[in-house]
């Protein structure tokens, strides 16, 4: 019988096969660990500082660790898209409650809303995302899910008309009810919010909007520095982190200083009618009074707050 | 709020240059004298008084047009003829409806605006103006009055907010309000708004980039 076959390793000198293996495979398992933690390890030291991690909710956060929060956020815009913003925390108005209607005799689909929203909310330049779907519909139905939104023809077309589609901010969202952390919640002049930092992107509340209004950052947000919209809301138009959903807000950091959102002031025809559903003496309530509004889906008992109507 | 009453007309608007690109009317709050009832009536004050509220100016109406007579000022704009500068001693032609019906002038004008004659809403006695149905003339200034005596429930809905694109503020509490005359979306002669291409055309997302359906993503 021979000797034991010996094998060389540079660093080990010599050694049996049964160690070298050991060695060999001890190696490539190290490496292997590396290479599959290697994406935690670089989250955890690049993209979230320990105060982010460490952050409380929304609700539960004072006034002066908000002002750090939002300070923090403010420097990272600077870091990571070279913008100098303002993020600041805009609350609702005492006696406000917010209603919106759209006039689908004057809409004509153009598709500016969505373009205004876009530059606005500081979207993804990418994905073109926007909160609004402009869909084009068959005159005489109203069935939202056969309205196509890819339309590339000048409009108004005569057999077709345009229902613009964005969160309906509803009374009885149903977005709210399925998130398992409580990211998201309607506030008291009816604007549904999202905590970004809090939401863990499930998209339980992408799968249960019935009119499809929330979107998923799938990537994160590509924004060149001059185009970014510095007059920034905690919760609304921010630039978001990658994995969270994100949603329409009435754009709140206009709308709670009594600016008009962005889409209506876009719109050419003037097919958008904002305000205050409080005040009687306001154009949503006259809209309300006067028109035969509906609302998308009655039937699911979500109580839209944002109406449509035909000129009558 | 702005209050226009039948026969007195009391616009307090003040006119801001003078060129075709429009005039600015500033629509000053204006207190209630009369007994009859405001025609005009802008309503979003939201119950305000007129000192508590921001003014709601209205842009885009056109000033008296003129007639370019091809020369130009020393800054290079046109010079303009006024109306009156032919009309004065032209007696008008009340079927007159289309430029293309005239031997000299506005050939190229061309109208889709119902079964309107010019004199319609021209003033005849004073092409400087317009004329209401009643016979009262206006200042091209005013032509809202002139549009609200055939558009009524336009005009309604207009004077409520809910006709006509704006900007600016929703509560006048806070700060003002930017708001379109008719013309600015509709032109006078052929009102209809025109069609157009869409913009922003709405793009998929792919894992090797995103690319609109029209360029072929399935």
């Amino acid at each position: 019988m021979s000797a034991p076959k010996k094998m060389s390793l540079p660093v080990l000198g010599e050694v049996d096969r049964r160690t070298a293996f050991k060695a060999a495979g001890a190696t490539l398992g190290a490496a292997a660990f590396a290479k599959a933690m290697a994406p935690v390890v670089e989250w955890a030291s690049h993209e979230t500082s320990a105060s982010e991690f460490l952050q409380k909710h929304f609700k539960e956060l004072r006034p002066d660790e908000l002002a750090t929060v939002m300070s923090r956020l403010e420097d990272e815009a600077r870091d990571e898209y070279g913008a100098d913003v303002t993020i600041a925390d805009y609350r609702p108005q005492k006696g406000v409650k917010f209603g919106y209607a759209l006039n689908l005799s004057i809409c004509i689909g153009c598709r500016k809303c969505a373009e205004a929203c876009h530059k606005e909310n500081n979207h993804d330049r990418v994905s073109g995302n926007s909160y609004i779907r402009v869909l084009e519909m068959d005159k005489g139905s109203l069935d939202l899910e056969s309205g196509n939104a890819a339309y590339d023809h000048p409009v108004p077309q005569p057999d077709k008309f345009y229902m613009p589609v964005q969160c309906q901010q509803c009374e009885r969202p149903p977005c709210v009810n399925v998130c398992p952390v409580e990211a998201t919640w309607k506030e008291d002049d009816g604007v549904v919010v999202v905590d970004y930092n809090w939401c863990i992107g499930c998209r339980y509340c992408e799968a249960a909007c019935p009119y499809h209004a929330r979107r998923f950052n799938w990537t994160k947000p590509e924004v060149p520095a001059q185009e970014v919209n510095p007059n920034q809301g905690y919760l609304s138009n921010r630039i978001r982190p990658q994995g969270v959903v994100e949603k329409c807000t009435y754009c709140l950091h206009r709308t709670r200083t009594g600016r008009l959102p962005a889409c209506l002031e876009a719109c050419p025809t003037g097919a958008r009618v904002f305000g205050n559903l409080l005040d009687p003496n306001s154009e949503i309530s006259y809209v309300l009074r006067t028109k035969r509004v509906y609302v998308l889906k009655e039937e699911l008992g979500t109580r839209p707050q944002f109406f449509y109507f035909f000129d009558t | 709020m702005v209050r226009t009453r039948r026969g007195a007309v009391s616009w307090s608007a003040m006119l801001v240059g003078a060129l075709a690109a429009g005039v600015t009317v500033v629509v000053a709050a204006v207190s209630s004298t009369s007994d009859t009832d405001p025609i005009v009536d802008f309503a979003g004050g939201g119950g305000l008084t007129a000192a508590e509220q921001h003014p709601i100016t209205i842009v885009g109406a056109t000033p008296a047009p003129g007639i370019p007579t091809g020369d130009f000022d020393r800054q290079g704009n046109p010079v303009l003829a006024n109306c009156t500068t032919c009309h004065a001693t032209r007696t008008a032609n009340s079927v007159t409806r289309d430029g293309t019906q005239l031997n000299d002038f506005h050939q190229g004008l061309t109208t889709a605006h119902g079964e309107l004659a010019c004199v319609s809403c021209h003033n005849p006695d004073d092409y400087s103006q317009l004329r209401l149905a009643s016979g009262e003339g206006i200042e091209f200034a005013d032509s809202l009055r002139l549009c609200a005596q055939c558009h009524g429930p336009q005009f309604r809905d207009y004077e409520n907010g809910a006709h006509g694109g704006m900007t600016g503020h929703w509560d006048l509490a806070v700060g003002p309000r930017v708001r379109n005359h008719c013309l600015a979306c509709h032109d006078a002669h052929a009102p209809k708004y025109q069609q157009v291409m869409p913009v922003f055309a709405p793009r998929e997302f792919h894992a090797h980039g995103s690319r609109t359906r029209a360029e072929g993503y399935e």
